[in-house]
């Protein structure tokens, strides 16, 4: 079963009155279960509108949004910050700490809403910041770390709860090109859960670490390119 | 940091107020008790219902005669309470010079002398002085005191009864006849015998007798004469404290307003300024009403936090307002009371939360989306 399916999804919002924004048109996009998909285009193409309809942080204007065998675009606003909270991870450009918090307890946060018990919560943050390398920097708040190190907290905060789905966006963006390739081995690495990786960037370089890449242009797909060989769940999987 | 100021300041104003109500209710509460079986009587046109301003209206020595006759009155006993001091006017119940004798049995039983003795019958020119009032008179056993231009030998000091005689002077009703006739105006002394006349008159009731019942007896009976029973001068006692309770719920509502306004200005900048966190939060699962919640519950800290902060400057304050209290006065004047700490952190906390509902209620409201763009 494919990780996520995008049915012909339609998403219009209103920047002012007679300004409507027509951000996604008949987009169709499928993730197989464990494969990495960039998605790239140009500025107001839709990237960041498609993944925020992925990771049910707003709801589609038509078309339908499955993740794993849930429709998604059918469930109710609890319903929908549950998945957020257990089976969708997020990655941002700008981080995203909260920056009153240490590291181990913005890892602890994405745990808690995800329904684990406190000791739980402690003993699995503290174990993720070990793997992505962090394990001196436990008690430090985000602004003792470099971009790379909060980057990397994110990723551990993302992959504590163990999502199905992992979505970035521009995770590289706001890093120099050392901790850039860091960050992307590193994701690389980390995914041997078995997620699926939907990322945005604008960096060749980063969308090359991809399975495959997904061109979007004016809200649509234009184009795609395979760079590695599909996962066998990922292949030739239609919309039911 | 000035939010939790706001607070306790509002709280502290609270404490200290609250502390000042307690004691009036500690000294009301026992007063009152103690006349719940006597029927206190005056003159039918007295300027106060009570008696106790010097210059009222004399109650005629007859009359207090008359109400003896009255059936169901055990024994009646004239009086003259006047303020100590003229030239001050404390809050609460006032120090008085008090003549007479205030009962018979139970005056003996419930107001015993610490040192010394109390007031034989034929004296003149002694006094026996309250608790609360030895400081500010140096009064000694022995020593003299000076009441009105009037010179009195101090026979004896009472003890702590937390009624109003804590605050008293006791001295012969004979002494207490001259002050109060030297204090009246010319035209109500002419041919006035300072013999004949009281302010009131305690009329103790027999034991079983209604004794409210028995005040409209009295005044029925008696012309000129008002009479109340222990309801109606529970009521008057408790105008005291209602004074307070206004003033308390005056300051209340200001601590509300002021400390409410504050947090609630403090919550809504501090959502503003962390909308792109709720953002985060929500993308990482919480709920609008897990954000809420989170805004709610900082809220009442900041409430906790305050109250607590000014209770502890109330109760150093009350204690601190006491000590030259009791050297100037004589009597303490604020009494912190465990109530009155579980009242005043309630209200903080209370204050706390209904300011931040509204922040977290905007919190709550915020798109997902939205708030992570939020620059």
């Amino acid at each position: 079963m494919p990780a996520v399916v995008v049915h012909d999804i339609e998403k219009l919002y209103s920047l002012g009155k007679r300004n409507m924004v027509h951000a996604l048109r008949g987009t169709s996009l499928t993730v197989g279960d464990g494969e990495f998909v960039a998605v790239m285009g140009p500025s107001g193409s839709g990237k960041s509108t498609l993944l925020n309809v992925i990771g049910c942080l707003s709801a589609v204007s038509a078309g339908k949004v499955r993740l794993g065998d849930l429709e998604v675009t059918k469930l109710k606003r609890r319903a929908l910050d549950r998945i957020r909270a257990r089976d969708v991870g997020f990655i941002f450009q700008t981080f995203s700490l909260i920056p009153t918090r240490t590291a181990l307890e913005n890892v602890m946060l994405a745990a808690e809403y995800a329904g684990m018990g406190a000791r739980e919560r402690r003993e699995r943050a503290a174990e993720i910041l070990r793997q992505v390398g962090l394990e001196e920097r436990l008690d430090h708040f985000p602004s003792e770390l470099s971009g790379g190190e909060q980057q990397r907290v994110a990723i551990a905060r993302a992959l504590v709860k163990s999502p199905k789905l992992l979505l970035a966006d521009e995770p590289t963006g706001n890093l120099d090109s050392v901790s850039a390739e860091e960050i992307m081995e590193l994701l690389k690495r980390l995914r041997g859960d078995g997620q699926a990786i939907v990322m945005v960037t604008h960096d060749p370089r980063m969308a090359a670490y991809a399975d495959r890449i997904v061109f979007l242009k004016d809200g649509r797909v234009v184009d795609e390119e395979q760079l590695r060989a599909p996962s066998p769940e990922a292949a030739g999987v239609e919309y039911p | 940091m000035l939010t939790v100021v706001g607070i306790a300041v509002g709280v502290f104003a609270l404490v200290v107020l609250g502390a000042m109500s307690e004691r009036a209710e500690q000294t009301v509460g026992r007063t009152g008790d103690y006349y719940a079986d006597k029927v206190m009587v005056a003159e039918e046109k007295a300027a106060t219902d009570l008696g106790f301003t010097n210059g009222s209206r004399p109650l005629e020595l007859e009359k207090v005669e008359a109400i003896a006759e009255v059936p169901g009155v055990l024994d009646v006993s004239p009086q003259i309470a006047l303020h100590l001091d003229q030239t001050t006017l404390p809050l609460g119940v006032p120090p008085l010079v008090v003549g007479g004798y205030l009962g018979t049995d139970e005056y003996e039983e419930r107001w015993v002398p610490a040192e010394g003795r109390m007031i034989d019958d034929a004296e003149r020119g002694v006094a026996v002085v309250g608790r609360d009032l030895v400081e500010s008179l140096g009064a000694r056993v022995g020593s003299t005191v000076e009441l009105h231009d009037r010179q009195f030998e101090v026979v004896g000091i009472l003890d702590q009864s937390f009624t109003m005689m804590d605050q008293s002077v006791m001295v012969p009703l004979p002494d207490a006849q001259e002050i109060f006739v030297s204090g009246l105006p010319e035209s109500f002394l002419d041919g006035l015998d300072p013999g004949s006349v009281a302010l009131q008159a305690t009329a103790h009731a027999v034991p079983g007798t209604d004794a409210d019942a028995l005040a409209d007896r009295i005044e029925a009976q008696v012309d000129g004469v008002r009479a109340l029973g222990p309801t109606e001068l529970r009521a008057n006692y408790g105008q005291v404290l209602m004074i307070f309770n206004a003033i308390l719920v005056g300051v209340g509502m200001l601590a509300l307003l002021i400390g409410g306004m504050s947090i609630l200005n403090t919550m809504t900048l501090s959502v503003n300024e962390r909308v792109r966190e709720i953002g985060v939060k929500r993308a990482l699962g919480a709920s609008g009403w897990r954000v809420a919640r989170d805004i709610v519950a900082e809220s009442a800290a900041v409430g906790a936090i305050g109250g607590i902060a000014g209770i502890a400057v109330g109760a150093i304050a009350a204690q601190a307002f006491n000590t030259p209290a009791m050297a100037q006065l004589g009597t303490s004047m604020f009494s912190v009371t465990a109530r009155l700490v579980a009242g005043a952190l309630v209200f903080a906390v209370t204050l706390g939360i209904l300011a931040g509902v509204y922040p977290a209620w905007h919190a709550a409201r915020l798109d997902p989306v939205d708030a992570l763009a939020y620059e």
